[in-house]
């Protein structure tokens, strides 16, 4: 039975991490962080790929729901099988069988999240070349106004110096403070290992995703009285 | 009379400065309802325009928030002639962006398109509970409440927000509308909406049919 992972960019250390704890060596198709900031993008390329494939069993998606990104995808030709989350951040955040309530106000880094062409850091070097840095300022006040928090998640996959450095430069010309907070790479040893229970969807070949694999709003009945 | 095409431009290329100069002149001239309603829609063609090269990658988020910003100017300088004749509200709209979810240029973008049409809209802000949105319809009794978000979670939370107003039995005195990327037709059937939408100005135009 032979498997392939396919993964964000955004999560690669934390991938890399649970692949050296598992001892797991399936292949790994890495896609660009930036593909997560247009989920319809992110659609398109992800079937790309998994429409390419032959010879697997079972594609593991080292994704979340990921706002819609990934409903859609047809399971053309493997299984795929995908974590019930919402994205990378619940996807570390999360505790094992606790529903995971995110913080609020709060923007959330890892190394990767830092990484990206269109990381929250690369925005602010845009701004600051577009509209002078004091416009760029007001602006990224504007844009996190309904922001408290810097948290920087700890998923022990990285080291944390290097993040935590551009963290508190970011925060500082936001405004922002910065937090700390522990994470963990369970889920994604889980996709490497399984068992694929109630953590996991899984669509047999010819499938094709839905909501209700996320366990959002459409898996609820559809004849709800009015 | 003001360009119109230049305008939509200038608000598509984010240049402030020649946007809100061809706005000042244009009040300046004291046009009608008519005339600033066509310039109303080529701001909002040059809004158009911005999303569109954020799709493509060419403006950053960073510019999305310039341009909500800048729409929202342009407004503030048109509103003195906009409402002209009819300064009575055609109606009101309680809006908010649903529990959970923090972002708002979607919700803010309606918004300013939603006032600019005539509506008198009551911003309930970001992560606003079911429980808020109950208690304003109850107050305000809006014919429209719009909901946004853009997080998977958002489409539980506007679900729950129409369970909650049905519960209070105020589901069927309005109209529910959403917007934001993942809304879809399924979600709107799910969650009980009356219409979704991903584009504003077809929201506003959706609002304008049920007040008609
Ligand atoms: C800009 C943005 C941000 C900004 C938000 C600034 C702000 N003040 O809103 C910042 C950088 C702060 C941010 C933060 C986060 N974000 Co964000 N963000 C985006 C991004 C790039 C664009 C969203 C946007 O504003 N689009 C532009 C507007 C104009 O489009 P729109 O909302 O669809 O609105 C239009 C229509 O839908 C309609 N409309 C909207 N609302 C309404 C309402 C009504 C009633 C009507 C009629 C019409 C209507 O009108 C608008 C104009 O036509 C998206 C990716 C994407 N491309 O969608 C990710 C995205 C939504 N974010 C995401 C994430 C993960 C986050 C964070 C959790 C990241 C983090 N590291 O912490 C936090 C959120 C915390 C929280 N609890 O909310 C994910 C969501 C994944 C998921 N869980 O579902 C996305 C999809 C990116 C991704 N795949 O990673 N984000």
């Amino acid at each position: 039975m032979s498997k392939v992972i396919i993964a964000c960019q955004t999560i690669s250390d934390e991938l890399n991490l649970a692949m050296r704890a598992t001892g797991c060596s399936y292949p790994v198709i890495r896609m660009a962080s930036d593909y997560h900031m247009d989920p319809n993008l992110l659609r398109a390329k992800l079937q790309e790929e998994i429409d390419k494939l032959t010879d697997f069993q079972d594609v593991l998606l080292a994704y979340g729901c990921c706002g819609n990104g990934l409903v859609g995808l047809k399971a053309s030709t493997a299984g795929l099988i995908i974590p019930r989350t919402e994205d990378c951040i619940s996807m570390v955040l999360s505790r094992p069988g606790e529903k995971f309530e995110r913080l609020k106000r709060t923007y959330f880094l890892t190394r990767g999240w830092l990484q990206g062409s269109k990381s929250i850091a690369a925005e602010y070097e845009h701004a600051c070349e577009r509209y002078g840095e004091a416009r760029a300022r007001k602006l990224f006040k504007f844009m996190l106004k309904n922001y408290n928090y810097l948290m920087v998640i700890d998923t022990g996959a990285y080291p944390l110096a290097d993040c935590l450095s551009k963290a508190e430069e970011l925060a500082g010309n936001t405004g922002l403070e910065v937090v700390v907070s522990k994470g963990s790479v369970w889920l994604l040893q889980k996709l490497l290992t399984g068992p694929y229970d109630e953590d996991f969807s899984v669509i047999p070949r010819g499938g094709t995703v839905n909501s209700s694999h996320f366990g959002m709003a459409g898996a609820a009945p559809a004849h709800q009285a009015i | 009379m003001l360009d119109l095409q230049a305008l939509t431009k200038a608000v598509g290329d984010l240049n402030e400065q020649q946007v809100l100069a061809m706005l000042k002149e244009f009040v300046a001239t004291n046009p009608g309802n008519e005339e600033t309603v066509a310039v109303v829609n080529a701001c909002q063609q040059g809004m158009a325009i911005v999303g569109e090269l954020f799709d493509q990658k060419e403006y950053f988020v960073g510019d999305l928030i310039f341009a909500g910003e800048l729409l929202s100017s342009a407004i503030d300088i048109l509103k003195p002639v906009l409402g002209g004749e009819s300064t009575v509200t055609v109606g009101k709209i309680v809006l908010g962006t649903v529990e959970g979810d923090l972002h708002d240029i979607g919700k803010n973008i309606f918004k300013n398109m939603a006032e600019a049409a005539g509506f008198e809209v009551i911003d309930l802000g970001i992560d606003v509970p079911a429980a808020t949105f109950v208690e304003k319809v109850k107050e305000i009794k809006p014919e429209i409440v719009g909901m946004s978000g853009v997080l998977t979670l958002a489409l539980d939370s506007m679900k729950k927000t129409v369970d909650e107003l049905k519960t209070a039995g105020l589901r069927d005195g309005v109209k529910v509308i959403i917007g934001g990327n993942p809304v879809t037709e399924e979600a709107c059937r799910v969650i009980g909406a009356d219409a979704f939408t991903t584009n504003a100005a077809e929201g506003v135009k959706i609002c304008q049919g049920w007040v008609k």
